[in-house]
């Protein structure tokens, strides 16, 4: 659960400059050109279940015009926007209340630090099993795969906040309500932002995941019939269009989460 | 807060989940959620220790495996990225692109190339986790600081060793974040590949069990996946905080000093 | 002591422009003599990291050249050791002392037994024995500074460069660190280029004290230091000849201010 789960390693610095679009565009030239070539007269021409290049490429297009796709990543990510929602409304309540109070911490992190090392995919026979094949199982298996990370940034966004604070309003006799209306949560808002957008790459994975191990609806089932049906193009196809969700998904999240930390001059 | 008292507390969820579905599940004769003592006879009959070696060892063995050569050929990968700066500008952004497609993704386009013999598998987890240690390990190359790189080249060490002793060294808090990560996608590629393409296996055989309704077998291919699961983590953990014992040491003197 | 009729080293013209922008150092040269102890003092933001990135061979400089022995400098030399102003920054906090005491022994391939009898020695020689299984962040500032100086005597330069070494630590200290400092080049009859924007500091250690003028930085004059060998912290601070060199050298630098750029 660490920072580098979406992050981007492409951070162009001083504004992005024609040198490097080019040098980017020509590493995925290189890429595609090697597989193109591995595939036709190298030493993987014929594998079994392993598209050329092209195929690949003209497969991923077709894939752009079929509303079969479009209807799914609607699926996905409508999915994904459920879980996160449930993520982070308990992930916030549970995290805020086990970093305000000594009581509530001692009762709920035993058991946070046992489960949250686990990662969710073990609980999808169980969830398979009681939920069935339906969108319920992706919203279940992401929200158990995403609300650990808004419930730990909650949890360090309370206890981080600065002392001097916490005892000034002592000082004033603030009601503890107040204090955390007024205090806590604000100062805490930018540990929120950073929690929701590691939990929302999660979740993303996990809704897919669900849908290839489960057959839940969304751009993993996709995939899963396409692999059923054996058309290599088009699972590669389905590949490079999950490459495409995850990275515009993340650095939407990534800048959303920078705008708000620079909004709020926070840290 | 006394010890004592937080640890009781820290009892009181696990308990009261146990005990609860101990009674309940122990009247409600649900198929979904058969009695605990039930589910933990399974448990020992299946994994004390009749299937271990069939079924357990084999996967944690290509999970070993598979990120053994994730960390191997990511380790380098990310070290020329992050330091060749033309390199990093042009395979930067395709790495981006390789690890923002869920693992689990990696699976079905795999099995259709590999199959789903042992080798395969190893592979499966070896791509999964290897964009998280390479990109981790690129990351971790910023980390020197360059007074210190100023330093070796002034010492005159030489290309490599400044690599080993220096960049490898000051990105090893990312690099071994990155592995964590590696891990994490190598334990979900192991037990998913299994649950979806495999013959034997403890995914396999949970999976199964869904699938035939056993409810009982299930649940202790569960658990014993969730143990799995904690205990590997666990482990990793450990290892790390005795690598990076130096990093922590240095962080409380910062911290209060 | 000092002999500038052989200079160990030569600065010729050296000029540095970083690309487009106005030049950071303008046509300096200098000579430094074999053993003696060299200061280069300048106002703030005059371009002596600049000055002692080109002088060391960390970094080229656009125009000119440094020749160490006649030999010019194209990268750092094995003849010579830097310690740097930022201690925390210079050690590896992940080695132990003794590993980072030993590092640029093993850059060298000195073996083992060897690189461990003269840590040992070098370590002691800055009044740091046994600690060779500490880590930097267990010592206290002054003492890290001891282990980075110790790292860069460990190889037995002739030419030891030291960039503000005792601008991050208490003023005790750095009187401590001071008179080891003169000590060791005494005792190693070594060459010692120091660069401060401390006046004092540069009196009292110096044999010879080079003035750069600011935007671009320039070669402003070059003072002789008659303190002889023997300094002290009280009585060498209290001689006129101090004062009137420390006066002399803080209005010259004061003027080179004051002018319009």
């Amino acid at each position: 659960m660490s920072e580098a789960t979406s992050t981007l390693l492409w951070r162009p610095t001083g504004g992005v400059k024609l040198r490097q679009v080019g040098l980017a565009a020509a590493g995925f030239v290189v890429w595609l050109g090697l597989w193109q070539w591995m595939t036709t007269t190298g030493p993987m021409a014929d594998t079994d279940g392993l598209p050329t290049a092209s195929q690949t490429l003209s497969s991923t297009l077709e894939l752009a015009g079929s509303s079969q796709l479009w209807s799914s990543l609607g699926t996905t990510l409508w999915l994904v926007a459920i879980a996160l929602a449930f993520a982070v409304v308990a992930g916030i309540a549970a995290g805020v209340a086990m970093g305000f109070s000594p009581v509530v911490s001692a009762l709920l992190d035993p058991i946070s630090q046992v489960l949250r090392p686990i990662p969710a995919v073990v609980w999808l026979p169980l969830l398979l099993m009681v939920l069935g094949p339906a969108p319920e199982l992706g919203i279940a298996m992401g929200f158990l795969g995403g609300v650990w990370a808004v419930l730990v940034q909650a949890q360090v966004g309370v206890r981080d906040i600065d002392p001097v604070i916490l005892e000034t309003s002592r000082a004033m006799c603030l009601p503890r309500r107040l204090t955390l209306s007024t205090i806590v949560l604000p100062s805490a808002v930018p540990y929120f932002a950073t929690g929701i957008r590691i939990s929302a790459a999660f979740i993303l994975m996990l809704v897919i995941g669900a849908g290839i191990l489960g057959g839940a609806p969304g751009l993993g089932q996709l995939i899963l019939v396409a692999q059923q049906t054996g058309d290599p193009a088009r699972v590669f196809g389905l590949v490079l269009w999950s490459g495409l969700l995850g990275l515009t998904f993340n650095s939407i999240l990534t800048a959303g989460e920078a705008l708000l930390r620079q909004h709020r001059g926070g840290r | 807060m006394s010890l004592r008292s937080r640890v009781a507390l820290g009892l009181v969820v696990p308990v009261a989940i146990v005990v609860s579905y101990a009674l309940w599940s122990a009247n409600a004769a649900s198929p979904y959620f058969p009695p605990l003592d039930v589910i933990l006879t399974r448990f020992r009959e299946l994994w004390l220790f009749d299937l271990v070696a069939s079924d357990v060892l084999p996967s944690l063995k290509n999970l070993g495996l598979g990120l053994l050569l994730a960390v191997i050929a990511g380790i380098p990968c990310g070290a020329i990225l992050g330091r060749i700066r033309w390199m990093g500008e042009m395979f930067g952004p395709l790495l981006d692109f390789w690890r923002s497609v869920p693992p689990i993704m990696l699976i079905p386009p795999l099995v259709l190339i590999l199959g789903i013999e042992d080798s395969a598998k190893v592979t499966i987890i070896a791509v999964g986790s290897f964009f998280p240690v390479c990109v981790a390990t690129a990351d971790g190359m910023r980390q020197a600081d360059p007074t210190l790189v100023d330093a070796a080249r002034a010492m005159r060490l030489g290309p490599l060793k400044t690599m080993v002793d220096i960049y490898l060294r000051a990105g090893s808090p990312a690099i071994l974040g990155g592995i964590q990560i590696g891990l994490q996608a190598a334990f979900v590629l192991m037990v998913a590949s299994e649950m979806l393409a495999a013959y034997r296996g403890i995914g396999y055989l949970t999976m199964q069990a869904q699938v035939t309704f056993d409810s009982v077998t299930m649940w202790a291919g569960t658990l014993l996946l969730a143990l799995l699961g904690f205990t590997a983590n666990a482990v990793f953990v450990a290892i790390r905080n005795r690598v990076l014992s130096w990093h922590t040491g240095m962080r409380v003197s910062r911290a209060s000093s | 002591m000092s002999d500038t009729s052989q200079p160990r080293l030569a600065l010729t013209d050296l000029s540095k422009t970083y690309d487009g922008s106005t030049p950071v150092l303008d046509g300096i040269s200098l000579t430094v003599g074999a053993g003696e102890f060299f200061s280069i003092v300048g106002p703030s933001g005059a371009g002596k990291t600049t000055l002692l990135r080109c002088l060391t061979g960390l970094m080229r400089p656009t125009d000119g050249q440094v020749t160490l022995d006649g030999i010019p400098l194209s990268e750092p030399s094995p003849k010579m050791s830097l310690v740097f102003q930022e201690y925390t920054r210079s050690l590896m906090p992940w080695a132990s002392i003794g590993k980072n005491v030993a590092l640029p022994l093993r850059a060298r391939g000195v073996p083992r037994a060897e690189r461990t009898s003269r840590v040992a020695k070098v370590l002691a020689e800055v009044g740091l024995s046994g600690v060779e299984a500490k880590y930097p962040w267990q010592l206290s500032g002054g003492m890290q500074q001891r282990v980075a100086i110790a790292r860069a005597l460990v190889t037995e330069p002739e030419v030891l460069v030291m960039d503000e070494p005792f601008a991050s630590v208490d003023a005790q200290t750095r009187m401590d660190l001071e008179d080891l400092t003169r000590r060791l080049q005494q005792d190693h009859r070594m060459t010692i280029v120091l660069v401060t924007h401390d006046i004092d500091e540069a009196v009292y250690l110096s044999d010879r004290i080079a003035v750069l003028s600011k935007n671009p930085a320039r070669l402003v004059e070059v003072v002789d230091v008659p303190l002889g060998a023997e300094r002290d912290q009280i009585h060498t601070r209290e001689v006129s000849v101090f004062a009137d060199l420390r006066g002399r050298i803080l209005s010259t630098i004061r003027d080179v201010q004051a002018q319009p750029v």
